[in-house]
């Protein structure tokens, strides 16, 4: 029998087990932080642009083998790997993606960063577009913020700009504008109408 | 019984800062439960002071006498943000990304407005799992300029009991 229980100090809150895994978590979330923090400040024009990038993936890295399972750990791994662009980097950040999405199957952002490796690096815009597609569905389906949403829209709206599907982009500008009418989504839309010559 | 061979009050005057009559300059159970907002562990957890939040008494009316709560979820305190300092970077990174006509580094922009956007939504590294550290609504006791007797006597009572303790573990010769 369990005696814990009945004590006013200790009992399951109290138990080693919880109490490291909690900690394990804080330090994961400190590490995840930092790597963000890196990875969002880092700009191509800084001379230290890969000094940093790198600093962002140590961070993230320590984050994720201290909760292995988190999912924005590895979305962030993935983001991070996709900006340094090296052959075994993209082949990493591929790694990740999948490794998120067998985590996570309904949530779509393993699946947009997915998509643009499939399109920039693996020569894919086919499954690029079918994964996008998917980040936008899901997006959609699990009313996530709309400021999220409208990156799904954005990235879908690059994949088919890039394919050349001119008038599927046009027809999502309007859809986009229509669901998410904001600022910023109205300077990406007018970018992309002006690249493509309107 | 034994007697004490000082008063309640003197005794907790070498935990705590009293007044000249006797009176605590600050109630005790501020400074003790004040405490919560300066725990050690939110330096390890950066939790910066401006992330507690004040917890007013509607009942009492306190203003600044209030006690100080952390607010806390999980990926939603990174304390180099604030909210307007990631709506302005997000602005210059979109002012960025929509003048570049290579597209793969326009998404790299995008990755980084993305990123950011999850932070303001507090939803990076599992944040929409729940809080980190629970808040507490408590309402304090009075301050001190509007009824420092009614203080001093819970104060007293506070220090009744401390020597009782005392007492039973028969600590007081000690003293």
């Amino acid at each position: 029998m369990d005696y814990s229980r009945n004590l006013g100090i200790g009992g399951s809150f109290m138990r080693p087990s919880k109490r490291s895994n909690y900690n394990r978590r804080a330090a994961a979330l400190k590490y995840h932080q930092r790597a963000s923090r890196l990875f969002t400040s880092s700009r191509l024009s800084q001379p230290e642009y890969n000094k940093t990038l790198r600093e962002a993936l140590v961070n993230a890295q320590r984050s994720l083998m201290l909760d292995p399972d988190n999912y924005d750990t590895l979305v962030l791994i993935g983001e991070i790997y996709f900006d340094i662009g090296d052959d075994s980097s993209i082949h990493r950040a591929l790694e990740c993606y999948d490794r998120a999405i067998g985590l996570c199957p309904d949530r779509p952002d393993a699946y947009a960063g997915k998509a643009n490796l499939m399109l920039y690096d693996f020569d894919a815009p086919d499954d690029a577009e079918l994964l996008a597609r998917k980040a936008l569905r899901l997006s959609q389906k699990t009313g996530e913020d709309p400021e999220l949403l409208e990156m799904n829209y954005i990235c879908l709206l690059n994949v088919l700009e890039a394919r050349g599907k001119l008038g599927a982009a046009r027809w999502l500008i309007r859809q986009a504008l229509n669901k998410n009418p904001s600022d910023f989504m109205q300077e990406m839309a007018e970018s992309t109408l002006k690249r493509m010559g309107e | 019984m034994l007697e004490p061979r000082c008063s309640p009050s003197l005794f907790l005057d070498q935990f705590f800062d009293f007044g000249g009559n006797g009176e605590p300059s600050i109630p005790i159970y501020n400074i003790v439960h004040t405490q919560r907002g300066r725990h050690p562990i939110y330096n390890v957890l950066e939790i910066a002071p401006d992330l507690l939040v004040t917890q007013q008494s509607s009942a009492l009316e306190l203003g600044e006498n209030s006690l100080t709560l952390a607010s806390s979820t999980i990926g939603g305190d990174d304390t180099k943000f604030g909210a307007d300092d990631i709506d302005k970077e997000i602005a210059d990174l979109a002012k960025q990304a929509s003048a570049l006509p290579n597209s793969k580094q326009r998404t790299k922009i995008l990755n980084r407005i993305k990123e950011l956007r999850r932070k303001k939504a507090s939803r990076a590294h599992g944040a929409d799992k729940g809080h980190k550290l629970s808040i507490i609504p408590i309402v304090p006791e009075a301050p001190l300029s509007g009824g420092a007797a009614a203080e001093g006597a819970a104060d007293f009572e506070f220090g009744s009991e401390i020597w009782t303790i005392l007492e039973t573990l028969g600590l007081v010769g000690a003293l």
